[in-house]
């Protein structure tokens, strides 16, 4: 039975839309992403605590046990890691000594040390100690490896692992997707227009298995655009990506303010999404068309193209290519 | 309703943790003991009526003394944690670690009470009054009432303000219409008269009859005007906090 179910949530704050078209399921011991604004993953916490209200759609939750971290939530610097795990051990009632879980979440040699004398990594280990005191079920987590050291990532990793063995569902939200393949198994992005939509995403270890049982049937309508980052890869629809840039000689794939490299060439790119709707406005340049919204002109060669989005990306085309362009979409 | 006596209990802890690793939160009700004993080193000993004096010595330095103790100590000891929790976001780990606020008042409330009470007991001998002139249970339940009272309208600023700043901001100007009641029921009868339905009047008037050796008996007005006070004050807060909630920030 899943943890939490989410169907058609809209909430709406000071007469502007927040979310909207949140359709999950949180089930136990998953390891969830969601990108998203720091405002909206705020709201989005509130509603799966009970804080808020969705204003509309319904939000079923099995569970009380869900706690949130936010990204800004502070520690009481003063005080020693584990005087302060101490004092919400007693808020939480957990009976074991708390010295024996030091060891899992990497706090063995800084037991006594103030926290303020602990580096980014570290207190996000202690907060992370300190909700699992709580024995909680679903644990919300907002932006949790955004200054992170590269040991420090793997320590949390770990950490992670444990609260997985311990039945914890744990939801992350950031505004990056390439913190979010680090720690989640399950990857959704908010789109401010069309809601929350999944993106695909295999483990290195499950795409080596999976090529045992390949088959030979391939369907042949589906094409994603891959990225490999750390040790998964993550597939694009041709309609999540807004152009695709050559830089140093690397094809880069744009997703609104993120970038993801790919190994194929802008020629293979181009060869494969052109029946997606993507153009080669120029030499560097592959756009999808659909977001493309306005065509300006400066000077009597020099012609832009400029997509839709809050940061009015522009793009150069160059005057043979307009014809192109033209004759393809009509205009 | 039902509070949690070991969340309370833990958040007391927490406090006098925190209390112990920051002394500085301390230097108010030090200071007010401190500052006593360097004013009666300083200003004559005389009694009131002697060379025309308006007030004996040691009944303005226990007055004077009190009020800066359960105003200004009061007032801040328990307004600027709850505003620099809010500023550093520690009061929001708290609440969603299912402390309620009541249980985080209740606890925080233990150890500032603790310490003006017992720092309102110091100030005696430091003023110069002898004990033998004093109504203990008088004297503490009227200093231990006034400081409730401090203590309130601390949270009150607390909850209302977001940060450390504002709250010192917004505490200034109750903190100098405090400190100075003792100086203008001195001055000004009229004013003296206006004076003693505040709770910093009260005081005043406890300390003088202790001063003076005539002892102090409860009276109606007194005892209203601090059951009004903190009647007044409890129900501003809740108002304040149900309104604002305890982290607004």
């Amino acid at each position: 039975m899943p943890l939490v179910t989410l169907e058609n949530v809209m909430k709406q704050e000071d007469n502007t839309t927040v979310l909207k078209n949140i359709n999950l399921m949180i089930e136990e011991q998953s390891q969830i992403g969601i990108k998203m604004t720091n405002e909206e993953s705020f709201v989005f916490f509130k509603l799966l605590t009970g804080e808020l209200t969705p204003s509309s759609g319904q939000i079923n939750s099995e569970t009380n046990g869900i706690l949130m971290e936010f990204t800004e939530d502070g520690l009481y610097d003063n005080l020693s890691v584990f005087s302060y795990l101490d004092i919400f051990k007693k808020i939480a009632y957990f009976k074991h000594p708390l010295k024996e879980f030091s060891a899992i979440f990497s706090l063995s040699d800084v037991w006594d040390t103030k926290i303020k004398h602990l580096s980014f990594d570290q207190k996000k280990r202690v907060s992370l100690f300190r909700m699992s005191l709580f024995s909680p079920k679903l644990l919300l987590i907002q932006s949790p490896l955004s200054h992170s050291t590269v040991e420090g990532i793997e320590l949390y990793k770990k950490a992670l692992e444990y609260l997985q063995s311990q039945n914890v569902a744990i939801l992350f939200t950031s505004h990056f997707l390439e913190e979010l393949v680090l720690v989640s198994n399950e990857i959704y992005r908010y789109n401010r227009n069309t809601g929350l939509e999944k993106t695909d995403l295999i483990n290195e270890s499950k795409t080596e298995s999976s090529e045992l049982n390949d088959t030979d049937s391939k369907p042949s309508s589906v094409y994603k655009v891959s990225s490999k980052m750390a040790d998964k890869t993550i597939f694009f629809s041709p309609d999540e990506i807004d152009f695709i840039e050559s830089v140093n000689s690397v094809s880069t794939i744009r997703i609104g303010e993120e970038y993801f490299p790919t190994a194929l060439t802008m020629n293979e790119l181009e060869e494969k999404l052109t029946r997606f709707g993507f153009f080669r406005c120029h030499r560097s340049y592959l756009v999808n068309l659909q977001r493309v919204s306005e065509l300006v002109s400066y000077s009597k060669n020099s012609y832009t193209l400029i997509l839709r989005g809050s940061n009015k990306v522009n793009l150069p085309i160059s005057r043979n290519r307009l014809e192109a362009m033209r004759a393809l979409i009509e205009f | 309703m039902s509070l949690s006596y070991r969340k309370i209990n833990a958040v007391l802890q927490l406090k006098l943790r925190l209390m112990l690793s920051n002394l500085s939160v301390l230097f108010p009700p030090i200071f007010s003991i401190v500052f006593v004993i360097a004013m009666g080193n300083l200003i004559p000993d005389v009694d009131a009526g002697d060379a025309g004096a308006p007030f004996s010595t040691s009944g303005f330095l226990l007055s004077f003394g009190l009020i800066f103790n359960i105003a200004i100590a009061g007032i801040t000891m328990s307004s600027s944690p709850i505003a620099e929790e809010k500023e550093k976001h520690t009061l929001r780990v708290l609440m969603t670690s299912s402390v309620k606020g009541a249980e985080y008042f209740i606890g925080s409330m233990i150890p500032i009470l603790f310490i003006l009470v017992l720092t309102n007991l110091l100030l005696i001998p430091a003023s110069g009054v002898s004990f033998a002139d004093i109504p203990v249970p008088t004297y503490l339940a009227i200093t231990t009432l006034c400081s409730l009272i401090s203590i309130l309208i601390g949270y009150i600023i607390g909850v209302y303000a977001k940060n450390q700043a504002q709250a010192s901001l917004m505490s200034t100007p109750i903190l100098l219409m405090l400190t100075s009641t003792p100086v203008l029921k001195a001055f000004d009868e009229n004013l003296a008269r206006f004076l003693d339905y505040s709770y910093g009047g009260v005081l005043s008037n406890l300390s003088d009859s202790l001063a003076a050796g005539n002892g102090y008996e409860w009276n109606l007005t007194d005892a209203s005007v601090l059951f009004v006070w903190l009647a007044a004050a409890l129900v501003i807060f809740i108002y304040i906090y149900k309104k604002n909630g305890l982290d607004n920030g």
